[in-house]
């Protein structure tokens, strides 16, 4: 019997190697190609244990995330009330006109690309050139930080990959822009996509196109094909179309990191931000196709006066997009919407579409500028306006709002996911904004794990201070 | 010392610690519903929210660290009003969802309802409507009218237990927690290990057995499980001299985050329902009839007495069987031995025919389980864990997960194969060849140092076992740092069983019976002869039962099948069956004597990491019962031979007096002062 182990031996021998914790496979994609455009309405028990074992993920797994998201489960209740693109051309109200009037041109893109590549340390100059830019810090700020100084974080975070989102703020009804832009401009957003991977030093860039859109994909290639013959991709960097499964949470961004690791798309918990550890737990950068479409310019003109494309939502009688700087007033962007007359059926602006703030007449004169903006506290959750029409009464419009929330919340978090409909109980039963709807919709404010539950109550409370139960406008 | 301010006090800050944690540290009591044993925080029930300096809203304290100069707030009127609120919203959805919960009445959700003075949700006119309370499961109970969708069931089966039960079912404000497929509990993957219950905070998941108000004022004691060689760390929770409820300790090093299988979670339960014997019981005619102690044991000594007058002391033998500690084996053999003077003494431990040579080796396994968390290979040779040793099972798919390679091998295929990078059903190890494509050759190649070995008793033969032994040290495997084997045997203590002598060929210390030098400092001690020669092993004595080679048997929580036992135990002249409750071996027996439970006892018990570990009395034994040592004790006594044993850790003193290599330096003091146990070689123990 071996009693003489354990003997010291005389092999050589590596110290022991560091463990990798194994990837989860990515539930979602593979359910995608395992359904092929079925949904699971109809798969008996039999079916799903073939499903989850054909996947490799245990059948609960497998299940969860099909029942999150339309395209597997069938429902249409999430963002199908949200109004399409109007076919109108975007208009203009800033001068000269950036992203609109010129073509979708990369030339000058591309070459600067070219002369980075060939400096001794092209991010390290790239970052230079980016903290440079004048006025970018004050006007792309997200989760209180400028855009450099996100990436540069994304950077500098060790890690073996980095990753380069660009999302089209699918979820935010009125965001249309990043659709508009990966159709007319698709050359622009892949460059910028392109000087972000330098930059950070990425090797694999997302583009997240709603799968309603799904036109977009061949575009979005034509145009990747084209920069990698212009020599102009960075090392290593590969663009892949992510078509969503589904609308994603108010378009919190977190939650879309979890739909593109093929998980469930629940918000997550900050920190840590993205740019520490956003996809598989890798820094990563995320914004939209605006940010990157524009990129290009700012390099070259080295500032950023605030240009935005803003969705302008019905009932405006002329909805659609527009682009605008950071000068541009509330006031002006809704006479141009409204046309001089319409602009006194309207009570308010709603700033964010159907969540963020409520703008009242007397703040109408204050420009799109963030910092402006938030210190005349109208907290913007985005950028797309839709008017509040003198006279609408308050329950209907309330009721829609927490609608829209019901049907957008992801439901990880119990204020988020019962707190809306505990408001239109309170609402149902007294048809006015009674204390106990406001501490609701404080409550809910308050205590919501991400930015979508903190955002939506907020115009409800302000029309609440403003006009209590009276309908829209009344003093 | 860097320092944040919780409440104004300071408070120091730990690496890790979150905001919850550290409150709780220094005292401050905050709801945290929804919080998991499990490593990742879920931050969905919102009502640990705090108010923290210079953040523009409350942050959830369960999921956001303590940093360095952070100034904390977590009882502001804003947050309590807050919490009020978000009970309240939850309490009046129940009108408006089969969603919401409409029937909290236990757990800390109830206790919080009341402490902020939330009424609880009305019964709802559509009540009948709400999904039916599962009670198809054996251990569990579900009420989805009660669940309040936190997932934290889920977590904690996932992360924890590491099998997946439980599904959610639906987005946003229908989202619901439910056993997978919406099917009844009972047909999931459940494997009972009981971990979801304790974390679930609206009881909508209790024990379906011995459920019992939170209100009673318990006693708890830390102890560990000794039903199998992993050696759990439990909290015993008991009132009204009952356990009401076992918990896994959630620091243990044998089953980290708290986890325990079916067995030791639900010990208790099947021991207060069994028909336990309580009071000594001797047969008259087709019948038992209850005495007392003092007669019981009268019976006993006279028939001893004229047993062994009669056809000499080899004619008695006992059978130690997995229930006993260390210290009751120890004395089940010294009486067989000394007292009586036959040589015919065995446990159940020697009933693994592959194991039972190398663990009674030098130096049986040379690993810790703690070190499956670092492996980057881990190779389950003849185990099925799930079924025999579940918590391991859990430990070795977290280290899958974290990336440790997986080898099976094993005749079937079994449920770990489906996480294994290699199943290999041919228990001869492959021949060693450096250049081979065989995956199983190429991962034991690649991964030389790192490996841990879990040794199982499907293994078959000692020359498989020999055979993957000598391939793994021909690799210089099990000299590697971080590497090692672990024995498992089949039943608890395995090697504490080994360790103190109840085997037919080995005296306490394993030290063979022939080794004369040895046998003479043990007379020496104990003060008497013992018998030169071997004795039958434990089949062997059951084959002298039937012979009549035995007149008289002594089992002692050992349980033989039911025809085994009426082929072998119906013509002895005395048989002594010391046990919980009848079985089959009762059905034969001339005495019955009640025994204690391992929750009824104090005493030890060593896990297959070679842990020396100390066992509890958590309640009294009921009625009459005891616990074997002390039986013996008096036995011995009443057949002139006086030991002077007072308690458990006297008669521990003696048995690492004989196995000092192992022992040594380890008392029952020490073990109570080290709740994690000790493990041999003990440090400081030669010196
Ligand atoms: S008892 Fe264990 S296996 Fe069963 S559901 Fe709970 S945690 Fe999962
Ligand atoms: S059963 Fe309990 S732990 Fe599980 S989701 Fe419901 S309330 Fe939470
Ligand atoms: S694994 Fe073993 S020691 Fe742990 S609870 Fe189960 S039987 Fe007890
Ligand atoms: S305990 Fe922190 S969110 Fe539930």
């Amino acid at each position: 019997m071996p009693n003489d182990f354990p003997t010291a031996s005389a092999v050589p021998c590596p110290a022991p190697a560091a463990r990798e914790p194994r990837p989860a496979p990515a539930i979602a994609h593979r359910l995608r190609q395992e359904l092929r455009g079925q949904t699971t309405a109809r798969l008996s028990d039999g079916d799903w244990a073939q499903l989850a074992a054909s996947i490799g993920a245990p059948e609960a797994q497998v299940r969860t995330v099909a029942a999150f998201f339309e395209e597997f489960s069938g429902t249409t209740a999430h963002g199908a009330h949200f109004p399409s693109r109007p076919d109108a051309p975007p208009r203009s109200l800033t001068t000269p006109p950036q992203l609109i009037a010129t073509a979708d041109d990369t030339t000058s893109a591309f070459s600067l690309l070219k002369t980075l590549a060939t400096t001794e340390n092209p991010a390290a100059t790239l970052a230079g050139r980016l903290s440079a830019i004048e006025g970018l810090a004050r006007h792309r700020i997200k989760a209180g930080r400028g855009l450099s100084s996100r990436w540069a974080e994304a950077a500098a975070t060790p890690a073996a990959e980095r990753f380069v989102i660009c999302h089209t703020d699918a979820g935010n009804p009125g965001s249309w822009s990043g659709e508009w832009l990966l159709e007319h401009r698709p050359g622009l957003v892949i460059a910028g996509m392109c000087f972000a991977a330098l930059a950070i030093g990425a090797g694999e860039g997302v583009i997240c196109v709603d799968r309603s859109h799904l036109s977009l994909i061949s575009r979005l290639r034509t145009a990747t094909e084209q920069a990698r013959a212009a020599g102009v991709l960075p090392d290593d960097f590969e663009i892949s179309v992510f078509p969503t499964f589904g609308s994603p949470v108010g378009g919190e961004e977190t939650a879309l990191l979890n739909a593109i690791e093929g998980r469930v798309g629940e918000a997550r918990s900050r920190p840590p931000e993205p740019e520490v550890a956003g996809i598989f737990g890798k820094p990563t950068v995320v914004e939209s196709a605006e940010i990157f479409a524009r990129l290009p310019g700012w390099l070259r003109s080295g500032r950023d006066d605030g240009q935005r494309l803003i969705g302008l939502l019905p009932p405006f009688a002329q909805p659609g997009l527009v682009e605008i700087d950071a000068t541009v007033t509330l006031r002006q962007v809704a006479s141009d919407a409204a046309g001089a007359d319409g602009l006194s059926s309207i009570a308010a602006l709603t700033v964010g579409g159907r969540f963020g703030s409520l703008a009242f007449p007397e703040k109408w004169d204050t420009p799109l500028d963030l910092e402006t903006l938030r210190k005349a506290r109208i907290e913007p959750a985005n950028f797309s306006l839709s008017p509040v029409p003198q006279g609408q009464p308050f329950s209907d419009w309330a009721r829609d709002q927490l609608n829209f929330a019901m049907s957008e919340t992801c439901g990880r978090c119990l204020p988020c996911r019962l707190g809306p409909l505990a408001a239109l109980g309170e609402l149902d039963a007294s048809g006015e904004p009674t204390h106990r709807l406001r501490e609701i919709l404080d409550t809910v404010a308050a205590t919501s794990l991400c930015g979508f539950g903190r955002d939506f109550p907020r115009p409800i409370l302000q029309w609440i201070e403003r006009w209590r139960h009276q309908p829209a406008g009344a003093s | 010392m860097k320092t944040a301010h919780i409440n104004s006090r300071p408070v120091e800050i730990r690496p890790g610690e979150t905001i919850l944690a550290a409150a709780q540290r220094i005292g401050i009591d905050l709801p945290a519903p929804c919080r998991t044993p499990g490593p990742e925080p879920l931050e969905s029930c919102r009502l640990c929210v705090v108010q923290v300096n210079g953040q523009p809203f409350p942050v959830a304290a369960c999921g956001t660290m303590l940093e360095a100069g952070m100034d904390v707030q977590t009882h502001h009127v804003a947050v309590e009003r807050w919490r009020t609120s978000l009970l309240r919203i939850v309490a009046e959805s129940a009108a408006r969802t089969d969603h919401a919960p409409s029937r909290v009445r236990d757990g800390v959700w109830s206790e919080l309802l009341s402490h902020y003075g939330v009424t609880p949700p009305a019964p709802q006119r559509n009540d009948l409507s709400k999904p039916e309370r599962d009670t198809s499961h054996s251990w569990l109970r579900f009420d989805p009218a009660a669940c309040i969708s936190c997932g934290a069931c889920l977590t904690t089966c996932e992360t924890v237990a590491h099998q997946h039960v439980w599904e959610i079912a639906g987005r946003g404000p229908r989202r619901r927690i439910q056993p997978v497929g919406g099917r009844p509990l009972a047909l999931t993957p459940c494997t009972a290990c009981g971990a979801c219950i304790d974390p679930c905070p609206t009881g909508a998941l209790v024990e379906r057995h011995g459920h019992h108000p939170a209100e009673e004022p318990r006693r708890s004691v830390e102890s560990v499980c000794g039903l199998c060689p992993v050696g759990c760390g439990l909290r015993i929770e008991s009132a009204d001299g009952e356990v009401r409820r076992v918990s896994g300790l959630v620091h243990s090093p044998t089953n980290p985050g708290g986890l325990l299988c079916k067995r030791g979670k639900f010990a208790h339960v099947a021991h207060q329902n069994w028909d336990r014997i309580t009071q000594p019981m001797l047969r008259r005619g087709a019948g038992f009839c209850k005495v007392s102690w003092d007669e019981a044991l009268d019976f006993i000594a006279k028939r001893l007495s004229a047993l062994v007058h009669a056809h000499g002391p080899a004619a008695f033998g006992a059978i130690a069987g997995a229930g006993l500690s260390t210290e009751s084996a120890y004395l089940l053999q010294k009486f067989t031995r000394s007292v009586i003077g036959s040589p015919h003494i065995d446990s159940v431990a020697h009933t693994d025919p592959a194991l039972d040579p190398v663990c009674r080796a030098a130096f049986p396994g040379t690993a810790s389980f703690a070190d499956l968390d670092r492996a980057t290979c881990i190779v389950v040779l003849g185990a099925d864990l799930d079924e025999s040793h579940p918590v391991l099972a859990a430990r070795v798919r977290q280290a899958v997960a974290d990336g440790a390679a997986l080898i099976v091998v094993h005749p079937r295929r079994i449920a770990l194969s489906k996480s294994a990078d290699c199943h290999h059903s041919d228990l001869t190890p492959p021949p060693p060849d450096d250049s081979s494509d065989d995956p199983l050759c190429r991962l034991l190649l690649t991964h030389r140092s790192g490996t841990v070995c879990l040794v199982g008793s499907d293994i078959a033969t000692p020359e498989h076992l020999s055979g993957w032994m000598s391939r793994l040290n021909g690799l210089g495997t099990s000299a590697l740092p971080g590497a090692g084997l672990i024995f498992l045997g089949g039943v608890g203590n395995h090697q504490g069983l080994l360790l103190s002598g109840a085997l037919a060929d080995s005296l306490p210390g394993h030290v063979p019976v022939s080794d004369s030098q040895a046998r003479a400092r043990i007379e020496d001690l104990w003060g008497r002869c013992l018998p030169v020669e071997s004795g039958l092993p434990l089949t062997g004595m059951l084959v002298g039962a039937r012979d009549g080679r035995l007149r008289g048997l002594w089992l002692a929580g050992y349980e033989p099948d039911r025809v085994t036992a009426d082929a072998t135990l119906a013509g002895l002249d005395l048989l002594v069956v010391h046990d919980l409750i009848y079985q089959n071996a009762s059905r034969h027996a001339h005495v019955l004597l009640p025994a204690a439970s391992l929750h009824e006892q104090t005493g030890t018990a060593i896990n297959a990491e070679r842990r020396v570990q100390l066992l509890r009395a958590a309640v009294p034994p009921p009625d009459e019962a005891r616990p074997d040592w002390a039986v013996l004790t008096v036995l011995a006594r009443r057949l002139g031979v006086e030991w002077p044993y007072l308690d458990p850790a006297e008669i521990f003193a003696e048995l690492a007096l004989l196995a000092p290599d192992r022992l040594a330096g380890i008392t029952h003091r020490r073990l109570d002062e080290q709740p994690e146990g000790i493990q041999w070689p003990c440090p400081g123990g030669n010196a």
